[in-house]
């Protein structure tokens, strides 16, 4: 699996299952879980911001910005488009 | 005896606005995470209970008791407030809007065996979107009370007062619901208890969590199936407790919930689609940050220009014509109407441009559109490790420094709120603005500009550089931002009147808390300004009063700068420019050409109080006529011609840049260094003074000592300069389409995809 994912720069929405977390320090392991970014469930890739870094994701229906630097470290596969986002 | 109450819940849920409505307090709140940091606190009665309410900042999980150093502020408050345990009661404050993401917290504190009451915000806004909560029924499954409200309008705040006093008087009530966990962990947890291991589930599982950690289970942990069960799970024990809660809150939230519509949740998305467009989110950005600085600015200003005669008529004319008639002495009339007086009329005068600012950014903020800002151009700030509110505060500072240091409330980290602040004194306001326009009017034309703009080039450029050295310094961080995460809200429309009422209440408090500082000042200048050498008082400021003897002992150090012993009004302009930087003009035409701002003891003998009124009023009626030109935004530059360099000894234009550099730089107002000293404390507005006065004094001095004996190195930078500008803007717009490019590359091989 490949570590860094690369921003697909395609003005569709992009579904992830989140496979892996690599950040192991435990403030952010638990704020990541309590977001919603855990293994087994799936993300959405909604947009870039203007300037090309902090990406914009959704999980359950919420919002949250995020700087590339984490989501690089996220393990993620690409979801066939057309799966429903949310709880698996 | 009162009792603690301490609310917590998710950031961004309404725990400080319920907090004010319950308390009458009136704390910073906004529709963004992480507005409180801190803890407030507070009492509060019910009918027969006395409560002291705090109000915790906001988390998404509940923190176990060991400390860990990546652990932000916040989540450090938390945990002292956990597990000091005098807390009676929680209030868990959740979104109705994203109940089952929330419920786990509730969860989490239910098996901490907490004593709750579960408050659902935001109904009216859940109802709008079509779902409806039944409070009954999830009050029968968590066996918690339970109160639906709506803290923005202020319902449901009752029931939440009488369910409070009646959880109050009974403290032996508490939840029977237990979240079961899979068999074998659910053994061990049991097992746990049972050996008084730990004194409630949530302490036992992270005491599992914390023993399970270098995946070597000790003894106690190894039942049957139960490493089978973690096999599932990368990161052990927190992970699958994780799991059991958020399926157990989806459970619970689906039976609670019924969703009769599903419309107006794409509204928010849309707007997030042009706002945070790849090509129209930065002119979006840079529009409404234009917006509200006309307000703030141009607004506010205008407001001051009608209400300032009456201020000045009220607490200068009428004590002074009153003390004038009594034939009171004249240094009490100086004190009183030039000190007091005129320490209450600056004070005021802020007044107007900070109710507009608060006003507007009560409107950035609640719309929700605040946090997009810092998504925006949160990569420019990252250069200097700061977050994207930092430049909304930068960008007030333009106007006045004064909202701008106030408007660092918002920044999450302390750090970055000192650096915010301490940057501010440098951004060139338009008190300063008003002084370069009136000495550039001396200037050709064709330099005035050039003039300007190195003279706010110069200023941003010194910001940047305390901004880089107190971040590279004095403020390393612990916590690294790469880990940067934000919640976006929903946007919402914001309340008029609590808009106006935020604006007038948060301006009122600093014009009230600033004023005995201001006063102060101003008391010891207007003293030094009218008494001479030999302890008289005199009508108006001479070049006999004490001012002008320190004046004419200080121009000694401003050797250096080019200034000499006759040019003594300068520097006494300095001085007097403490108060105010616009006060710098008009003390230079006191002693340039004797053009008094206020009057003297026989104008007021001379005529009734009738026509003092009389001409305030024609002085309102003067600022009412500036409205009509209110959206004009030229720089009204007045020519004064006593400022002609033989009056003010000027030798070269050099030597008037490098003055102007140095009122630039020197000192941020009294005003700004109070509010300083306000948002982060005297330290560190002590230390912005002294780098201020350090840095002007030397940028003045090089720029003065290279444009005089090293012109040519004058010239080679400043084309360098023009050059580095022109060449990043290119290199912007060139980056710009080459993303462009790849972004159109990058979409072809997706369509061979999609065809497989």
């Amino acid at each position: 699996m490949d570590n860094t994912n690369t921003v697909i720069k395609a003005a569709k929405v992009k579904n992830y299952l989140v496979v892996g977390l690599q950040h192991q320090e435990t403030h952010m392991l638990n704020t990541l879980l309590a977001m919603g970014i855990a293994p087994g469930r799936s993300i959405k890739l909604v947009q870039e911001s203007p300037l090309g870094d902090p990406i914009i994701i959704e999980i359950d229906n919420t919002r949250w910005a995020v700087r590339k630097s984490l989501w690089e470290q996220l393990e993620l596969v690409e979801q066939v488009t057309g799966t429903k986002c949310g709880n698996p | 005896m009162s009792k603690k109450v301490s609310f917590i819940g998710h950031p961004n849920v309404g725990k400080t606005l319920l907090f004010n409505r319950m308390t009458s307090c009136n704390h910073c709140v906004g529709n963004w995470s992480g507005v409180t940091s801190g803890c407030h606190q507070a009492t509060t009665t019910t009918q027969t209970n006395k409560a002291n309410l705090v109000d915790l900042p906001g988390c998404y999980y509940l923190p176990d008791q060991n400390i860990n150093e990546h652990q932000p502020e916040s989540i450090r408050n938390i945990q002292q407030a956990l597990y000091a345990n005098d807390t009676d009661l929680w209030i868990n404050v959740i979104d109705a809007n994203a109940l089952a993401h929330q419920l786990m917290l509730t969860l989490a504190l239910l098996e901490q065996g907490r004593r709750i009451i579960l408050v659902v915000n935001r109904v009216d806004m859940a109802k709008n979107k079509g779902i409806e909560i039944n409070i009954n029924k999830l009050s029968s499954i968590l066996s918690i009370p339970v109160v639906a409200i709506s803290a923005k309008f202020g319902t449901g705040i009752n029931t939440l007062k009488k369910a409070l006093d009646i959880e109050l008087s009974d403290a032996t009530q508490r939840s029977d619901f237990v979240l079961r966990y899979p068999q074998p962990l659910e053994n061990i947890i049991q097992q746990q208890l049972r050996e008084n291991k730990a004194d409630n589930r949530f302490a036992a599982i992270a005491k599992l969590i914390h023993d399970s950690h270098d995946k070597c289970l000790p003894s106690y942990m190894l039942q049957e199936g139960f490493d089978a069960l973690l096999k599932g799970c990368q990161y052990g024990v927190t992970e699958l407790t994780n799991q059991v809660k958020r399926a157990e809150a989806n459970n619970i939230s689906k039976a609670c919930i019924a969703q009769t519509t599903k419309q107006q949740q794409e509204y928010s998305k849309l707007l997030d689609t042009w706002l945070l467009h790849k090509w129209f989110g930065l002119p979006c950005f840079f529009t409404l940050m234009f917006a509200v600085f006309w307000v703030s600015m141009f607004f506010g200003q205008h407001l001051q220009a009608v209400l300032e005669p009456i201020w000045q008529l009220l607490f200068i004319d009428i004590p002074a014509w009153l003390l004038v008639r009594w034939r009171a002495p004249i240094g009490l009339v100086i004190v009183l109407s030039q000190g007091v007086g005129m320490g209450v009329v600056t004070a005021l005068s802020f007044l107007p441009v900070l109710f507009c600012v608060f006003i507007s950014l009560y409107y950035l903020e609640e719309s929700g559109y605040m946090s997009r800002a810092a998504v925006v151009i949160d990569r420019v700030m990252r250069a200097l490790d700061l977050p994207g509110e930092s430049l909304v505060a930068l960008i007030l500072g333009f106007g006045c420094n004064v909202p701008g240091v106030l408007a660092t409330k918002h920044i999450a980290r302390k750090s970055d709120r000192i650096t915010t602040a301490l940057m501010m004194p440098f951004v060139s306001c338009s008190a300063r603005l008003s002084i370069f326009a009136v000495f550039c009017a001396t200037l050709s034309k064709h330099s005035a500009a050039q003039v300007l703009f190195f003279l706010y080039l110069s200023g941003m450029l010194v910001a940047l550089l305390t901004g880089y050295l107190l971040k590279r310094y004095l403020l390393r961080d612990s916590e690294e931002s790469t880990t940067y995460l934000l919640e976006l809200p929903a946007y919402q429309q914001p309340i008029i009147f609590e808009a106006l009422s935020h604006g007038a209440k948060r301006s009122l408090k600093f014009v009230y808390d600033a004023i005995t500082p201001i006063v102060c000042v101003c008391i010891a200048l207007a003293c030094l300004q009218h008494l001479s050498m030999d302890g008289q008082f005199s009508q108006q400021p001479s070049s006999a009063s004490a001012l002008a003897y320190i004046g004419k002992m200080l121009s000694v150090l401003f050797y250096p700068l080019g200034i000499n012993q006759q040019q003594w009004p300068l520097v006494v302009a300095l001085i007097t420019g403490l108060l105010a930087k616009e006060v710098t003009i008009s003390t230079l035409g006191i002693f340039y050409a004797a053009d008094y701002l206020y009057h003297d003891a026989s104008w007021y003998a001379a005529r009734p109080l009738v026509s003092v009124v009389l001409h305030a009023f024609s002085a309102v009626v003067d600022g009412l006529y500036k409205w009509g030109n209110i959206f004009s935004f030229g720089i009204t530059s007045v020519e004064y011609s006593w400022l002609s360099p033989q009056n003010t000894g000027f030798i070269s234009e050099d030597h008037l840049i490098s003055y102007l550099l140095f009122t630039l730089l020197y000192f941020p107002c009294i005003s700004t260094l109070y509010a300083i000293a306000k948002e982060v404390g005297w330290f560190w507005a002590k230390l912005s003074l002294i780098w201020s006065c350090l840095a002007a004094y030397t940028v003045a001095m090089v720029y003065l000592f290279i444009s005089l004996y090293l012109p040519w190195v004058k010239f080679a930078l400043i084309n360098m300069l023009y050059l580095g500008c022109g060449l990043g803007l290119i290199s912007l717009i060139v980056s710009k389409l080459y993303t462009a490019y790849i972004d159109y590359e990058a979409r072809k091989p997706l369509v061979h995809e999609a065809f497989k």
